[in-house]
């Protein structure tokens, strides 16, 4: 059967509140939500299914609100990295310590770190705002305009979190073998 | 952009490559449709509710009781008269019942 264009699900949600529809949508945007989540969060996949969860329910009660100026996944991602904020300062604010050591308190002692993947490792080294610029951009195939929608900032701000997040990146995969590519 | 720029971003792109994966449901899909507002689930009902009375009324009105009587008479007929001792009034019985029911489901469907 002929897959539903997103606007003719999210018209059915938000008209009849019909759920099947938005099932629809959980299921086709269930994964690139998660792997967000996944990699923003370097691996933590209970975490992650919390905030995507979360995403979603938002997402279904705030569809009215969807004028339809940016794709409906663009729009999703920035509930989605709202979402992870949100829970980055109430984290913040209950344990009382600074970015940075937040950073690396995750990349130290984060528990679900699933498949100990290379890429988990990899993302730990850089700055939440750099890791969100580099996921969207190269795993999630956002550009650069539709990343400065996302996240709120310009996109020459986007830009220079990309290229550090780059070149830490470049560093992290040549130490560790990464650059017999070529 | 210099070569350690290019050759960066090509390294860099190429490891996010190949460690994209799709990520299976297994069973969050259900477990977000769980966790959606109560209220809005009410309406859902309340209106798949609304439209099969509608539509009960409208069959009524435009003659379908009438309608389905006659063909389901017809058909019966039919089937006498061209003797077909085989047939099983309690096999029409659940006939009618699974298309009320598929009817049904299918009225749902489009609430």
């Amino acid at each position: 059967m002929k897959q539903l264009n997103d606007l003719t699900l999210i018209a059915q949600v938000v008209v009849f509140h019909n759920t099947r529809a938005f099932d629809q949508l959980v299921k086709k945007y269930q994964s690139p939500m998660r792997r967000f989540f996944l990699h923003l969060t370097c691996g933590d996949s209970e975490l992650s299914d919390d905030l995507a969860q979360e995403t979603f329910i938002k997402a279904y009660t705030n569809l009215a609100a969807f004028k339809n100026l940016s794709s409906f996944s663009t729009w999703l991602y920035r509930i989605a990295y709202n979402e992870f904020y949100d829970y980055l300062r109430s984290h913040k604010e209950t344990s009382g310590i600074e970015e940075k050591e937040v950073d690396n308190q995750w990349s130290i002692t984060q528990k679900n770190i699933g498949e100990q993947m290379d890429i988990y490792n990899a993302l730990a080294v850089l700055k939440e705002m750099e890791r969100t610029c580099i996921t969207l951009f190269y795993m999630e195939d956002q550009s650069i305009e539709k990343i400065a929608g996302i996240t709120g900032c310009p996109a020459g701000t986007v830009k220079s979190h990309l290229s550090r997040a780059k070149e830490k990146m470049a560093t992290y995969l040549k130490q560790n073998g990464y650059d017999g590519y070529k | 952009m210099d070569m350690t720029d290019i050759n960066d971003d090509f390294l860099v792109q190429r490891f996010f490559t190949e460690n994209r994966r799709e990520i299976a449901d297994n069973g969050f899909s259900k477990k977000v449709m769980r966790h959606i507002p109560n209220h809005y689930r009410r309406i859902s009902t309340l209106w798949s509710i609304g439209c099969l009375v509608l539509a009960a009324i409208l069959f009524y009105m435009l003659g379908g009781v009438h309608l389905m009587l006659e063909s389901f008479r017809e058909s019966f007929n039919s089937a006498i008269h061209n003797e077909v001792t085989g047939l099983d009034p309690k096999s029409l019985i659940m006939v009618v019942i699974v298309l009320l029911y598929l009817g049904y489901r299918k009225l749902c469907t489009l609430a």
